[in-house]
């Protein structure tokens, strides 16, 4: 007959992560490694990363951080380009960029 | 044997090198990359997964480490980022199981037997003198399948494998509270599992 006691879980614990470390780790030969060769020239072919996306990522960067700069710089003439101005500037350009008379005569 | 400082430095710089030639079209390096590292990637997915799936596991995380090449930020070393990646390969590999709905076994009679003897034996010293250790890897097995793929993760790394909980985060990519929290609610939730299966066995036995 089985005595019923608290049970040690931290022993099960301890026995667990004891058995864990005696995974044996698998041995595979060289066929393993050809696997993944093969699987990486194909990608390679089909999806070649060193000839464009290598170089093309940090000039994606430079253009979009001077992009950036242009647009804080055109931001910061227009800011200073109204303050000089009694009109609101947008009904400048409105005069600026008139359309003209329409094309259908009235 | 340890490997010294510098010839840990030298690895690394060398391994920038293979990295290099190979983002530049020799592909043919990356083989050099497989060599180095296939022992170490095989020792961490050993640990998390079932042994007849860890080749193929560890094939993936090879053909995924080529086409996150580009990626590679080049500020931490080449190995830490492949156990990373090792890592984040067999957690997918277990999401992609649950998905699958792989039905959970129950214990045979020898596992719950197993069970029952460690559970009420006062020391491990008995258990110490078994040649095998199969029915303990089969009730952690058994133990493991009834987690969330997290969990699962969570309680190799930290209380199997014994890394520290920063040391999990930064694998797993996890905040490190998130980490801390889950650590305490897997290692609840593993004695629950076994103190339920143990009253289970109790009162089968009684009935």
């Amino acid at each position: 007959m089985t005595v019923r006691r608290k049970p040690h879980t931290e022993q099960v614990e301890r026995l667990l992560a004891q058995a864990h470390r005696t995974r044996q780790e698998v041995a595979v030969g060289e066929n393993w490694a050809h696997g993944i060769m093969r699987v990486v020239r194909q990608d390679a072919v089909a999806h070649p990363y060193s000839s464009m996306l290598a170089w093309a990522e940090p000039l994606v960067w430079r253009a979009a951080a001077g992009a950036a700069l242009v647009a804080v710089v055109f931001a910061g003439s227009v800011v200073a380009y109204t303050s000089r101005q009694p009109e609101p500037v947008t009904a400048i350009w409105l005069e600026e960029f008139d359309a003209g008379p329409p094309l259908i005569a009235e | 044997m340890g490997i010294s400082i510098t010839g840990v430095q030298v690895l690394v710089s060398d391994d920038m090198e293979i990295i290099e030639r190979v983002l530049r079209g020799e592909i043919d390096r990356f083989a050099d990359l497989i060599t180095r590292y296939r022992q170490h990637v095989f020792k961490i997915v050993s640990g998390h997964v079932p042994a007849d799936q860890a080749a193929e596991v560890a094939h993936d995380v090879f053909v995924r480490a080529y086409r996150s090449l580009p990626r590679f930020s080049k500020q931490v070393p080449f190995e830490h980022w492949l156990s990373r990646l090792a890592v984040r390969t067999c957690y997918d590999f277990w999401r992609a199981r649950r998905r699958a709905d792989v039905p959970v076994s129950t214990l045979t009679a020898d596992q719950a037997g197993w069970l029952d003897r460690a559970l009420a034996a006062e020391s491990d010293a008995q258990f110490r003198d078994q040649a095998a250790w199969r029915e303990t890897l089969e009730v952690l097995d058994w133990a493991l399948a009834q987690l969330s793929p997290e969990n699962r993760l969570v309680l190799t790394l930290v209380y199997l494998e014994g890394r520290s909980v920063r040391e999990a985060a930064d694998l797993l990519g996890w905040s490190l509270v998130n980490v801390k929290v889950r650590c305490h609610r897997v290692r609840q939730k593993l004695r629950t599992l076994f103190l339920q299966e143990w009253e289970r066995q109790h009162h089968d036995r009684t009935s």
